[in-house]
């Protein structure tokens, strides 16, 4: 490499940056090559300044339960309780949740899509991370109102909710409001609200507008059990933006041209964060987003890690 | 409607080796450094001059760039993300790689957030999927390690990892 003499005085990066740059790189690249490098570079990325945030998802999905739970006790160890975000999935051990809980209590964002929580295993974390503005716990299947109720109580703080299933896993099943009850009960500061094919009903909905009142988002996608029309949303809800229940109906609505460009459900994802990325630019371009932390990364995502999704692109049921 | 137009402020930046730069508070204000002196009582918009002993005028006009360009970007809706990507990759090219490291020092003292991510995640897209041995000459940084060291640490975490197909 010819500019390899230009890079000589990069040692005189400051640490900070240093570690910084670190927290672009991936995971695999975090712990094998940098390490590797020189003892200083070690020692920066030892330090929690690496592992503030933490996303390790991409990761899980490819490994076995045991290693997940190696490498998540590894790396809270090393975030020294200074851990604010944490994403992972497939988490399957208990001793794993209570490991997080007894160790990232400064935790304020926090996405454990597809794991194995039950309504107890919730309830003890919960009471220890209720520093919590942002909680995902999508495609987590053997949870319910009880675990919803915990979340809301001891989550005061509790500013965006993702509560997304699979449509495998609600479809055929009876419509109620069970969820919906606990989280305008309990939540009454969401701004952001994803109950992408949950089986609220239309009054279940209207409860949680009416007793959210600074909900900003609800998305509802595939939630075949709400009749949109019965809601008068610009007359009662004004500053509400809802998503679905009409799957088609949002890239209809916004004339997404580009959408033939990628196929499937990893389509839908991008048009998500397409949404998302406008709303930054746009509507929300108070200081909301800039004051608070974890608000930014807003994705409500759909259909992760299954591939054959595309079956359930129907827009009715 | 008429109404008088508000009158023209912007704020003066010195930097250390060239002529006064002016910016408009829009762009003054993603700077956080620049921001604590705008809120400092003593400061009068249209007579202080704020100097910058550390930044030079070549980088405050790069940074100034960087941040007129995505802020205007954002008002135009068509096509934004492929002049924008070509507008950053443009904007890397300029850089000669020790450029790189001291635009990064000013945007860390200019505390100027969207910029400091952007140099950070292109360095890191130099080190990213790059052996040991290349990361090394490229930075400059020598080895410190026994043999037996660097195996032991090579030997960490290769758990992690194994089993995963390259991408």
């Amino acid at each position: 490499m010819e500019e390899a003499d230009d890079f000589r005085n990069w040692k005189e990066l400051l640490p900070d940056l240093q570690g910084e740059i670190f927290t672009y790189l991936s995971l695999q690249e975090r712990l094998t090559t940098v390490p590797c490098v020189c003892k200083s570079w070690a020692s920066t990325l030892a330090g929690p300044y690496c592992w503030q945030e933490i996303d390790i998802e991409e990761w899980c999905n490819q490994n076995e339960p045991d290693k997940i739970d190696r490498m998540l006790v590894m790396l809270i160890k090393r975030s020294s309780g200074s851990l604010r975000k944490l994403t992972v999935s497939c988490v399957q051990t208990e001793k794993t949740f209570t490991f997080i809980a007894e160790n990232a209590g400064s935790l304020q964002t926090l996405r454990v899509s597809r794991c194995n929580m039950t309504d107890s295993i919730v309830e003890d974390l919960t009471q220890k991370l209720s520093m919590l503005s942002f909680l995902d716990v999508s495609y987590c299947n053997k949870i319910g109102a009880p675990a919803l109720e915990t979340i809301g109580k001891n989550c005061t703080m509790l500013e965006v909710f993702c509560r997304n299933m699979h449509p495998i896993e609600t479809s055929g099943k009876p419509f109620d409001d069970d969820e919906a009850i606990v989280i305008s009960s309990t939540m009454p500061n969401l701004k952001h609200l994803g109950i992408a094919y949950n089986l609220v009903k239309t009054e279940g909905v209207v409860r949680i507008l009416s007793n959210c009142p600074k909900l900003e988002l609800l998305d509802l996608r595939g939630c075949w059990g709400v009749n949109i029309e019965n809601i008068s949303l610009e007359k009662d809800f004004p500053n509400v933006k809802v998503l679905g229940p009409h799957v088609i109906d949002y890239y209809e609505k916004n004339g997404w041209d580009d959408f033939s460009e990628s196929s499937g459900y990893l389509g839908w994802d991008f048009m998500v964060d397409e949404y998302y990325d406008d709303d930054d630019e746009s509507d929300i371009s108070d200081d909301i987003w800039d004051d608070e932390e974890g608000l930014e990364e807003i994705q409500f995502t759909f259909y992760q890690g299954i591939g054959n999704a595309e079956m359930f692109w129907r827009p009715s049921p | 409607m008429a109404k008088t137009p508000e009158p023209k402020r912007t704020i003066s930046l010195k930097p250390c080796d060239g002529d006064v730069i002016e910016v408009s508070p829009m762009i003054a204000k993603q700077m956080q450094t620049i921001q604590s002196f705008i809120e400092d009582d003593s400061f009068i918009a249209t007579t202080t001059i704020i100097p910058l002993p550390n930044v030079t005028a070549f980088q405050l006009s790069k940074i100034i760039d960087y941040l007129n360009y995505h802020s205007n970007s954002k008002a135009v809706a068509d096509n934004v993300k492929e002049s924008t990507k070509k507008f950053d990759e443009e904007f890397l090219k300029e850089l000669e790689h020790d450029k790189l490291k001291e635009l990064l020092h000013a945007a860390n003292y200019l505390n100027v957030k969207e910029v400091l991510d952007f140099l950070c995640q292109a360095v890191a897209d130099l080190i990213q999927d790059k052996s040991v041995k290349f990361v090394r000459k490229f930075f400059g940084v020598v080895n410190d390690y026994s043999v037996e060291e660097e195996e032991d640490i090579r030997r960490t975490h290769a758990w992690a990892f194994e089993g995963v197909e390259e991408d």
